[in-house]
């Protein structure tokens, strides 16, 4: 498993688009802030100057490459034949990513931090804001939950790119759950018409994460009819099954 | 016991066979050709022996330890270019030997590596794999399948994009491993090429393995071929269509086999009082042989 990780860490250093990735999410808050006065207010830094919806898009991008693009290259092939088994090599990718996402993270949160001492020098970061508390738990909570999301539309992603064996079709999949928030919401509001029940629907719930951090937890149970303990549990437990469909395809596929 | 066994290998598509019954060994230090048109089962039959393919019933063992789907314990000491190679176009050629040496603690020597597969001239140095010509890729496959000091190397299509010297060094480098105890596994489709390199043929045909054999044993009929240019072709036609013996006129040439040894064929001649004025010996001819197994096969059927 180590070995694995050795080489994933490896083939991903050598990419420029790694730091290209990583460089893009330093600089997006940087320019924001810098540009936009508007945005030097305590609601634009504790989204990370609103580099947070890059950081999610860039995050779907490299899941989807993950994979795809070792059938594009004909490496599954190496990859696959050797002496680890295909579950070692699923998470060793998935290993990989989530420490892409650490690094994107990082370099927006850096950023950001950075962009506000150039830009907005008063900036009181300990100043308390509402029941989240001051900035930098509002960002920590930001983070928290933009990183909840990428990990719910990055297990979609993964399946839908070892269904298809194409980035294109999973990346525009990921898309679509990052910004078409209120297609989604009809989706799910017509679902939840349909049978009550069905409020336990996946978009459903994918939208009330999404909310975290911006509506109190007791509006939040009153919107979502369920405690937000129940709609995390579900939303886990829908992360643990596309996950597990992803790595039975994954598991199951000759190449 | 051989290096690698494959024992009674079923592997089904729908309804159709893609490996039917497929039994074979290849013993260390031997160059085994699997052989037959497209579509025959010869990579399904590779991506079986190196764990990407599920197969119904049957056994393949590498070096005593069982091969399947799910068990690839036995897989570090097989090296395998199936196809194409699998090259990431932001690495160097030094970059992925080191890549896929990470796997073993014994890799081959870089150096000597990229020497004897030719990827150490100017033409690689720092250059990034996206930018190498087919044979150039073509050489780093075939490095990475070395890299590991296998003890059993699957090319399939080695030779494609090789220029002639390419494929003579290939040829070369290929010999030497042998004589080292490597033993490979080779399918090509330029069977003259394969012709001077096999120890063994298994030729297969819609997923069937139809002969296995060494390769003296292999051209044992067409050996025995001759073209003459005589005093009297038509009249050794008669003598040779009187002793049994395949024989016909072509170009004005007589063509015999058939016979035990050319001796008999001369002494008869002789004895007719016919002269022979030139003779040419015609080697067994691979692709010869396989054309006329498959149409057989395909006959059968």
């Amino acid at each position: 498993m180590l070995t694995l990780m050795k080489q994933e860490y490896y083939k991903a250093f050598k990419q420029n688009r790694l730091y290209i990735w990583l460089i893009l999410g330093f600089i997006f808050p940087i320019a924001i802030i810098g540009i936009f006065k508007s945005t030097r207010t305590a609601g634009s830094i504790i989204n990370l100057g609103q580099s947070l919806i890059y950081v999610e898009m860039a995050g779907i991008i490299i899941t989807a490459l993950s994979i795809s693009q070792e059938f594009g290259f004909g490496t599954i092939r190496p990859l696959l034949s050797r002496r680890f088994s295909r579950g070692e090599v699923f998470i060793s990718k998935l290993l990989l990513n989530i420490s892409v996402y650490i690094g994107l993270f990082l370099s927006a949160f850096i950023g950001t931090v950075l962009a506000t001492a150039i830009f907005a020098p008063k900036y009181d970061f300990s100043q308390k804001l509402g029941y989240i508390g001051n900035s930098w738990q509002g960002m920590m909570i930001s983070i928290m939950d933009v990183a909840l999301q990428m990990i719910f539309v990055a297990a979609l992603v993964l399946m839908v790119t070892n269904m298809v064996k194409s980035s294109g079709a999973a990346i525009g999949l990921g898309v679509v759950m990052i910004v078409a928030t209120p297609i989604i919401s009809v989706i799910s509001l017509k679902l939840i018409d349909l049978a009550p029940i069905l409020k336990w629907n996946p978009f459903n719930i994918y939208l009330g994460i999404a909310s975290i951090g911006q509506v109190k937890p007791s509006i939040m149970a009153q919107i979502m009819d369920m405690s937000q303990g129940a709609m995390i549990s579900a939303y886990l437990i829908y992360i643990v099954l596309m996950y597990g469909i992803a790595y039975l395809i994954f598991r199951k596929r000759s190449v | 016991m051989a290096l690698l066994e494959v024992k009674n290998v079923n592997k089904k598509y729908g309804n159709r066979a893609a490996m039917d019954d497929v039994s074979f060994n290849v013993e260390a230090g031997h160059i085994v050709g699997l052989i037959g048109p497209n579509g025959a089962g010869k990579s399904t039959t590779m991506r079986a022996i190196t764990g990407l393919m599920s197969y119904s019933s049957g056994q393949i063992t590498f070096d005593g330890q069982p091969v399947t789907f799910n068990n690839h314990s036995a897989l570090d000491k097989i090296g395998n270019l199936i196809e194409y190679p699998a090259i990431y176009p932001n690495l160097t050629a030094l970059e992925h030997l080191k890549l896929y040496a990470m796997d073993t603690k014994n890799p081959a020597d870089f150096k000597e590596l990229m020497h004897k597969t030719q990827i150490d001239g100017d033409n690689f140095g720092k250059r990034k794999a996206k930018n190498f010509s087919l044979g150039m890729k073509q050489r780093l496959g075939i490095a990475i399948a070395l890299i590991r000091n296998p003890k059993l190397v699957i090319l399939d299509e080695p030779m494609n994009g090789l220029d002639p010297q390419s494929v003579h060094d290939l040829r070369e480098l290929i010999r030497s491993l042998a004589e080292e105890g490597v033993a490979f596994l080779i399918s090509s489709h330029l069977l003259d090429e394969l012709q001077k390199l096999v120890d063994d043929v298994v030729i297969i045909n819609h997923g069937k393995i139809i002969q296995t054999a060494t390769i003296e044993t292999f051209f044992i009929h067409d050996q025995a071929r001759w073209t003459f240019d005589t005093s009297d072709n038509e009249l050794a036609l008669q003598i040779a269509q009187d002793k049994n013996w395949q024989a016909t006129i072509d170009n004005s040439q007589l063509q015999i086999s058939g016979a035990e040894n050319l001796q008999q064929v001369i002494t008869a001649l002789n004895a007719a009082n016919i002269q022979i004025q030139s003779l040419n010996t015609a080697t067994g001819n691979l692709e010869k042989s396989l054309l006329d197994m498959l149409a057989a096969d395909n006959q059968g059927e």
